[in-house]
């Protein structure tokens, strides 16, 4: 039986949400581009990334592979987390910690970094102004549009997901620090020992 | 402990070696499409095509002298495989012979055009009191004006576009004067 004083409750929650995350990543993105009213869309996220293009589903082979490297290590991860957190005294709780508890953090950061140098490449290779949040309308260059002006309304937000990823991400560092906590020894509760016994109080008055 | 350690050095070096170099070796014959978006070739060349788009073609008009107003109206074939919003269209309207401004036009309402499908396209000219007095005075006795598009600027699925190009057009003008 598994004594609850001794489950890290941080690594726990977050195994779980790192599951949910994985789940939850190929149905909605964590970040979304939709240019015009829905004729292209981009959606990405470490797990998913995907585009729309004129109603044709495009993928890149690398992308698609990075993708799959993306969900074995979270998957990893997350794994090793709910084991570590049900058994955190083990032998070798420490090195599956020490394992786990970066892995959301990582997918966070590569993802957050990946997609800013994206979007400067981009932007600077075609010329115009793709925003990482928001709405903005972009003009194209002439010499892609024969001479004719062409304004493209784009839309970009950051979804939910990537909030459950951030959420992820700090429950796997809790757990990190919470584990200090689990594996001190507890203090004993000092029991006092008070007498029942009621001793007579002798007054003498000289 | 040792193999422990070792399994999950592995398993992260593994992780991102394994399907990395498992795409390189599929591709292997051209490592340029390893970042190229698959299908992305058949998509622009079906886009850029000469047959991709076709032109709206005059189906009827109406002229209302009271609001001085004439509704054109267009019939346009989405050939694309992917639904169309026309938004907006909005241009200045001159004559061919005399490039006098006789008024504006616009879209009257949104349409939604599925791919594939025909729909038709409600154009709204309306003219100015100096247009009347050109027609009166330069084209008496004529029901049909050419007129010239200028300024053109159509917003279709969010993209707008500036056309450079002016667009002629034969405006029936019978009922205004």
């Amino acid at each position: 039986m598994v004594q609850s004083s001794r489950v890290n409750w941080f690594g726990l929650a977050g195994g779980v949400s790192v599951f949910c995350l994985i789940v939850v990543s190929f149905f909605v993105p964590w970040w979304q581009l939709v240019v015009g009213n829905n004729l292209m869309i981009t959606n990405v996220s470490p797990l998913n990334t995907n585009f729309d293009l004129f109603g044709n589903a495009v993928s890149v082979p690398l992308i698609v592979a990075l993708n799959v490297a993306s969900l074995i290590s979270l998957s990893a991860g997350g794994i090793l987390m709910l084991v570590y957190s049900v058994k955190p005294l083990g032998v070798h709780s420490s090195r599956l910690l020490g394992f786990s508890y970066k892995k959301p953090l990582y997918s966070v950061v590569f993802f957050l970094a990946g997609l800013m140098v994206t979007v400067a490449v981009v932007g600077s290779l075609f010329d115009i102004s793709v925003p990482l949040l928001g709405s903005q309308t972009s003009t194209l260059p002439a010499e892609y549009t024969e001479g004719v002006t062409l304004s493209v309304l784009m839309s970009a937000g950051f979804q939910w997901p990537f909030l459950l990823a951030i959420t992820a991400a700090g429950l796997c560092i809790g757990a990190r620090v919470y584990h200090q906590k689990v594996i001190e020894p507890k203090p004993k509760k000092r029991k006092l020992e008070v007498s029942k016994t009621i001793q007579p109080i002798t007054v003498t008055v000289q | 402990m040792q193999l422990l350690g070792l399994f999950l050095i592995l398993l992260s070096v593994g992780a991102f070696a394994g399907p990395v170099s498992g795409v390189i070796l599929m591709y292997s014959d051209d490592l340029s499409e390893v970042i190229v978006p698959e299908g992305l070739e058949e998509i622009m060349t079906e886009m850029t095509a000469e047959d991709a788009f076709e032109l709206p073609s005059y189906v009827s008009s109406s002229v209302d002298p009271d609001t001085r107003t004439a509704e054109v109206v267009f019939s346009f074939t989405n050939s694309f495989e992917f639904d169309l919003t026309l938004n907006m269209i909005a241009a200045n309207i001159r004559c061919v012979d005399h490039d006098v401004l006789l008024g504006h036009a616009e879209l009257e309402d949104q349409v939604e055009i599925e791919a594939g499908e025909t729909e038709e396209i409600a154009v709204v000219f309306v003219w100015t009191a100096d247009a009347e007095e050109h027609f009166v005075e330069d084209h008496a006795g004529e029901s049909v004006v050419d007129v010239k598009l200028v300024d053109l600027e159509i917003d279709v699925s969010g993209i707008t576009v500036e056309v450079p190009d002016e667009v002629l057009l034969a405006l029936p003008i019978a009922d205004v004067m």
